[in-house]
């Protein structure tokens, strides 16, 4: 159990960053952890850029807020919402773990994925992707992607919470389809187990 | 939203969000009514109490407008039970009356608790004004501002014991980052018994309080007692309050006052810059605990302010100081050592500080190359109505009939909802807004002045019941010609798919008539009202254009139910989402209408072969792009 630790959840309204930072907290709760999640609702359902902050403390914890610069980790539902996110707020040689299927802006103004992880990797930071979208349609929905996600996180130690608190989170939030969500968590973690 | 708030396991740690806490406190307060109008971020109050009701006798009610809501939720009260009535800031402007009313006069034996998110950065609003003024100074209630979820549930549970003390009700002050945060809270007891109604006449009881200390009905009687008994016995609550802590080891240089969820910021900034202030949390932060303050203002030599949005706080501060004549520094908005407006955060709170004590910042790395790759791509995502929206369908049978009439010039005037969004590029469909119910609203006076232009006010179906029947009426009364369009998509969309009175359900799930705003329109002299589909954009057009030639005030209904909630429905059947459409590359020829002039986000352009195609995960097969596009491009995908 780390001591504090800061994280952050970097996608757009409608992905379910928001479902996704509410499993954590839970399971942070249930490993004994203080939590906040900083979230904001409302306009930022509908396509625009939202970060979630989740903190953790093992005996205190401050306001929703991680201040810039000092997040440990950034898991990322969506690459260039990753970098953007991470360049503001991941400290020095922190944890990316991010989904690499671009959601393009209405202007479809978008840089080339290759130049988003080098960037990445300047701040400079650990860099994990992957495709958790494919791996969605093979759990069997691709509204798992953000499960897929915490997998992956939880493999590359940008979740310091036991693997059976984060299953037990994801059977009481998703009790519809906890075998599907399982099987998402499954596939993040074995898919950066591999790399 | 948290399966766990109604939990009857006192002590046990759960994560509940600022609003469900608030729901909580309530609950464990023995709060049996509650009234709210949708509005981010204080909408999951209402949301949660809807949620509980039924497992612990409450009722809870989406009103039509917060003034219903108010006056719901205050009538409760006369009956002798604990009421909640919970809205966002610009809903408070609609109990104002209500409020500086019961101030004066009296609230029935139930506790009244007033819970308002207000929006400092107005991230869901269309301004951040900071609702403590009307509050302190107009309403002169006291005011609670908890700092984080478990305080939220505390001080609303104790805000009902302080309202039933005092008579009065009590503001409970909530922000964005108060309303929206999670955090752990442990658990309290859930009372069981439950207050049977039981009516009783407050009324003649004040008017003989009155007789007896004026001799006459002289109501400057209830300020009085207001001021001189009252807002004493709150100022004592306040000093007493276990939200209002003074942390201070003596020989302090300098001290700090922080509400609300500053105070948190407060004391990360505190330890990672390694200082020492004396510190004053202020949970209740009207009226001031004044020996509290006092006794910080005396024993250090400067003091920081720290509060959002407007010098609430420290105005009173400075005003302590002068009356005491204490020559303590006090530094904050007026002085502006700290920001004058906007939303604070752990390093705005952190850089004041440095300053104060002369202590470098903790070092941010610069990133200075980086910062510049992704300035572009700052602000790109700026929300838009989502793909087939019905909302755009609208707009665009709007411009349409305008073009055929009178070469497309018309004044549009738009509301509040998801609809904003048709103002900017590309829809452009109104060019002004105001506050609720300002499309028909200000439609009158530019009708009015004779400007030769076809005048079209935009207003949402929650909107609408909310607030555009008095102007409506007003138009008829006053012989004024202009259109208005109502967006009724059957559902209070921006703020989470809330039910209205034209939905046929409550907020409890109950059946209930629905109210239809054509029946409304034509009961306020609304000669022409016709309903049309957006989706059909032509058809809806040449309503529209109709509705323009029409001589008096006239009323079209563009009703679809909301593609999102649509979607939300479809789910929740175990129905697969609808087909998406594809774009027939060999028939696009690259106009990009789709995108430069409707703006469906589902359409994508492809530089390389001059041609748009569609996002399958966005796409919900509308077909509504097929009669923009001049090629008939857009197709649904054969079996």
């Amino acid at each position: 159990m780390k001591k504090n630790f800061d994280i952050l959840i970097a996608g757009i309204g409608g992905q379910g960053g928001v479902l996704t930072s509410r499993i954590i907290g839970d399971a942070a709760i249930e490993a004994g952890y203080h939590v906040t999640v900083g979230e904001t609702f409302g306009a930022s359902q509908r396509g625009g850029s939202v970060i979630t902050h989740i903190r953790l403390g093992k005996e205190r914890i401050y306001g929703p807020l991680i201040p810039e610069a000092s997040g440990d980790a950034v898991i990322g539902l969506e690459p260039l919402e990753s970098l953007k996110c991470a360049v503001k707020f991941l400290k020095t040689n922190g944890i990316i773990v991010t989904n690499e299927r671009p959601v393009l802006p209405p202007d479809k103004n978008y840089p080339e994925l290759d130049k988003i992880f080098e960037s990445a990797r300047k701040i400079p930071a650990q860099l994990f992707s992957i495709d958790s979208i494919k791996l969605a349609k093979e759990a069997g929905d691709i509204l798992s992607s953000n499960i897929v996600m915490i997998g992956a996180a939880y493999a590359v130690k940008a979740l310091p919470i036991e693997e059976e608190h984060l299953k037990n989170s994801i059977r009481s939030k998703l009790p519809k389809a906890v075998d599907l969500n399982l099987k998402a968590f499954e596939l993040g973690k074995k898919a950066m187990e591999k790399k | 939203m948290s399966l766990e708030v109604g939990l009857d396991a006192p002590g046990k740690k759960v994560l509940l969000m600022g609003n469900e806490a608030v729901a909580r406190g309530a609950l464990e307060g023995n709060c049996q009514f509650a009234a709210s109008y949708p509005g981010t971020p204080a909408s999951e109050i209402l949301e949660t109490m809807a949620r509980l009701a039924k497992d612990f006798e409450i009722y809870a009610q989406w009103s039509t407008n917060e003034a219903a809501a108010f006056w719901a939720g205050a009538g409760a009260t006369y009956c002798g039970l604990r009421s909640m009535v919970s809205a966002k800031h610009h809903g408070v402007a609609w109990m104002t009356d209500q409020l500086i009313h019961i101030s004066h006069w009296q609230i029935g034996k139930g506790g009244l608790v007033i819970v308002i998110g207000d929006d400092p950065k107005g991230h869901s609003s269309a301004n951040e004004y900071d609702s403590r003024n009307l509050a302190s100074r107009v309403f002169e209630i006291p005011i609670l501002e908890p700092a984080d979820p478990q305080e939220s549930k505390e001080f609303t549970r104790m805000a009902f014991d302080f309202s039933e003390k005092l008579k009065l009700p009590i503001y409970v002050r909530m922000t964005t980052r108060v309303c929206h945060a999670s955090g752990d809270v442990i658990l309290g007891e859930i009372p069981k018994e439950k207050r049977v109604p039981s009516y009783y006449p407050t009324f003649f009881e004040l008017g003989m309080e009155m007789l007896m200390a004026k001799g006459w009905v002289d109501v400057s009687y209830l300020h009085e007692r207001l001021h001189t008994k009252k807002l004493k016995e709150a100022a004592e609550i306040s000093e007493n309050f276990p939200g209002n802590k003074l942390e201070m080891g003596g020989g302090e240089e300098i001290g700090i006052i922080a509400s609300g969820v500053c105070r948190h910021y407060v004391e990360e900034a505190v330890d990672k810059l390694g200082v020492k202030p004396a510190l004053l949390h202020l949970g209740m932060s009207f009226p001031l605990p004044k020996e509290k303050v006092s006794k910080l203002l005396k024993s250090v030599n400067k003091v920081i302010v720290f509060e959002e949005t407007d010098p609430v706080i420290e105005t009173e501060v400075r005003a302590l100081a002068e009356d005491e004549s204490l020559g303590v520094e006090i530094l904050g908005k007026r002085n502006e050592f700290t920001p004058i407006s906007g939303e604070l955060n752990p390093l705005d709170v952190m850089i004041v500080l440095s300053k104060a004590y002369g202590k470098p910042l903790p070092i941010i790395p610069e990133r200075k190359e980086l910062r510049e790759m992704i300035k572009p791509y700052e602000g790109m995502r700026r929300i838009v109505l989502c793909a087939g929206c019905p909302h755009r369908a609208s707009a665009y049978a709007v411009k349409l009939a305008a073009k055929t009439f009178k070469g497309g010039s018309y004044i549009g005037i738009g509301d509040i909802g998801c609809y904003g969004m048709m103002g900017p590029p590309p829809l452009m469909a109104f060019t002004l807004t105001n506050c609720m119910g300002g499309s028909i609203g200000l439609a009158n006076g530019i009708a009015k002045t004779g400007i030769d232009q076809p005048v079209v006010a935009f207003i949402g179906d929650s909107t609408f019941y909310h607030a555009g029947i008095p102007p409506l009426i007003n138009a008829t009364f006053n012989n004024a010609k202009f259109t208005t369009i109502v967006l009724d998509n059957q559902v209070t969309a921006l703020t989470g798919f809330q039910p209205h009175p034209g939905s046929g359900f409550t907020a409890m799930g109950d059946k209930t008539k629905p109210v239809k705003i054509e029946d409304i329109a034509r009961a306020c002299g609304i000669e022409f009202v016709e309903v049309v589909d957006p989706y059909n954009i032509k058809k809806a057009a040449e309503v529209i254009k109709a509705a323009f030639e029409h001589p008096g005030a006239s009323l079209v209904i563009c009703r679809r139910l909301c593609s999102t909630e649509a979607l939300r429905r479809r789910r929740s059947e175990g129905l697969p989402p609808p087909k998406p459409f594809m774009v027939d590359p060999d028939l696009c020829n690259g106009c990009k209408i789709c995108i430069n002039e409707f703006g469906c986000p589902a359409m994508i352009w492809d530089e390389k072969t001059k041609k748009v195609s569609i996002d399958e995960t966005l796409c919900i097969g509308c077909a509504v792009c097929t009669q923009v596009c001049p090629e008939r491009a857009p197709k649904a995908v054969k079996e």
